[in-house]
């Protein structure tokens, strides 16, 4: 009925929708966004995102535990990157002032206790919720081709999730973090011939001291998030070009 | 304008993200405001501050933290000299003739490294250098086994 290329006639007759009227209220009221919209096509392009197919899950299980696993680690992750900005404004990573500056954001610094423990509990459940993820395309045979590579990266970043929980549990500096890096980095002893080297690598010295803590650290905030960002972009990117799986 | 049922959703709509957002916001900034406790930290929260004699030998300076402000603690010979450590210039932190320091040009006085800037040791007066105002002095006490900076 309308000439091809002719948009403004053919957004006139677009559905209306509530994510469509959400983002009709944004790009009025937004004085920014509006005339950024004519140059970048943000709208457009925004609309296109939201139209993103999900499978026909036959299930409650499936649909609401089991579909969610993925989506869940990375709002923990989100979560866990802003509360861990957070606590880089007053965490010190030495020996000497670790612990005390912890006491401090749990004790002294207003809302810190909440800050501290969004950041404990998002990463021991986000362990929990990239496995059950794991598990969940390992049983339902989800990895298979043409998404053989995308399990691939998920399977990088389940190691790149055990390594950030194993390096932030020694950051806190206190008696069990101390001991649990020690055996933690001890078991790297026992690997023929290269182990001792290797332990002694990782710890940067004989034993778990101040360059530990100083490495550890430096893998926590920024080697292993910088790796995760990659791998997360090329995950993400790989289940929107080839569609989640859909079950049997 | 017109209100119409539309816009007044719209409005309402739009006061309740900034109010969550502004919260959250607030939040964070009262997270990121240092707490009273950690900026007294390293003394500072009574009107005296006492240092033990055995921290600061003869001969020798040590900067501390006193009332909120960066104090210099001199000790040469059997006197104790307490001054601003800030210099009135830019505010660098001016430094003694420690034991083993060479290159004082001016004798036992202050020095400010930043722009050369000299201050009399017992009154905190300039004495070189761009400094537009002398060091503030501060009252000292010495006993046997104490400094005690700063008046009861």
């Amino acid at each position: 009925m309308f000439p091809e290329g002719s948009d403004k006639d053919s957004r006139e007759i677009e559905k209306r929708t509530l994510i469509r009227e959400i983002i009709n209220f944004f790009s009025l009221t937004g004085f920014i966004y509006g005339p950024l919209d004519e140059r970048l096509k943000i709208r457009e392009a925004f609309e296109e995102q939201l139209k993103k197919p999900v499978p026909h899950y036959r299930t409650w299980i499936e649909n609401n535990l089991l579909g969610c696993l993925g989506g869940l680690s990375f709002v923990l992750f989100i979560l866990l990157l802003i509360s861990g900005i957070l606590l880089l404004m007053y965490y010190r990573p030495t020996t000497g002032e670790a612990y005390q500056s912890v006491v401090e954001i749990s004790n002294v610094v207003t809302l810190g206790w909440l800050v501290r423990g969004v950041h404990f509990w998002a990463g021991n459940l986000m362990v929990i919720t990239v496995t059950l993820h794991l598990l969940k395309v390992l049983i339902t045979g989800a990895y298979k081709p043409p998404r053989d590579f995308n399990w691939l990266t998920g399977v990088i970043l389940f190691l790149l999730t055990l390594l950030f929980a194993f390096s932030g549990y020694l950051l806190p500096w206190s008696q069990i973090s101390y001991w649990a890096t020690t055996i933690g980095t001890e078991t790297f002893g026992t690997v023929p011939f290269v182990g001792e080297s290797l332990k002694s690598f990782i710890r940067g010295g004989p034993d778990v001291s101040q360059i530990t803590l100083t490495r550890f650290f430096a893998l926590h905030v920024v080697i292993l998030p910088l790796i995760a960002f990659l791998f997360l972009g090329l995950h993400f990117a790989m289940i929107r070009r080839q569609g989640i799986s859909e079950p049997l | 304008m017109k209100l119409t049922r539309r816009s007044l959703f719209g409005w309402l709509l739009g006061g309740s993200l900034i109010a969550f957002f502004g919260n959250l916001l607030w939040e964070v900034g009262k997270y990121l405001s240092p707490p009273p406790e950690l900026i007294a930290r390293g003394g500072g929260g009574g009107k005296q501050l006492v240092i033990p004699i055995a921290d600061l030998p003869p001969e020798r300076s040590k900067v501390v933290r006193y009332g909120g402000k960066l104090v210099i603690v001199v000790r040469k010979g059997n006197q104790v000299y307490a001054l601003s450590a800030v210099c009135t210039h830019l505010g660098c932190i001016v430094h003694w003739k420690d034991k083993g320091e060479p290159g004082m040009k001016m004798g036992d006085n202050l020095h400010c490294a930043c722009h050369d800037a000299f201050f009399d040791l017992k009154t905190g007066k300039v004495l070189g250098g761009p400094a537009p105002q002398p060091l503030q002095t501060f009252p000292v006490k010495v006993t046997p086994d104490q400094i005690v900076i700063g008046e009861a």
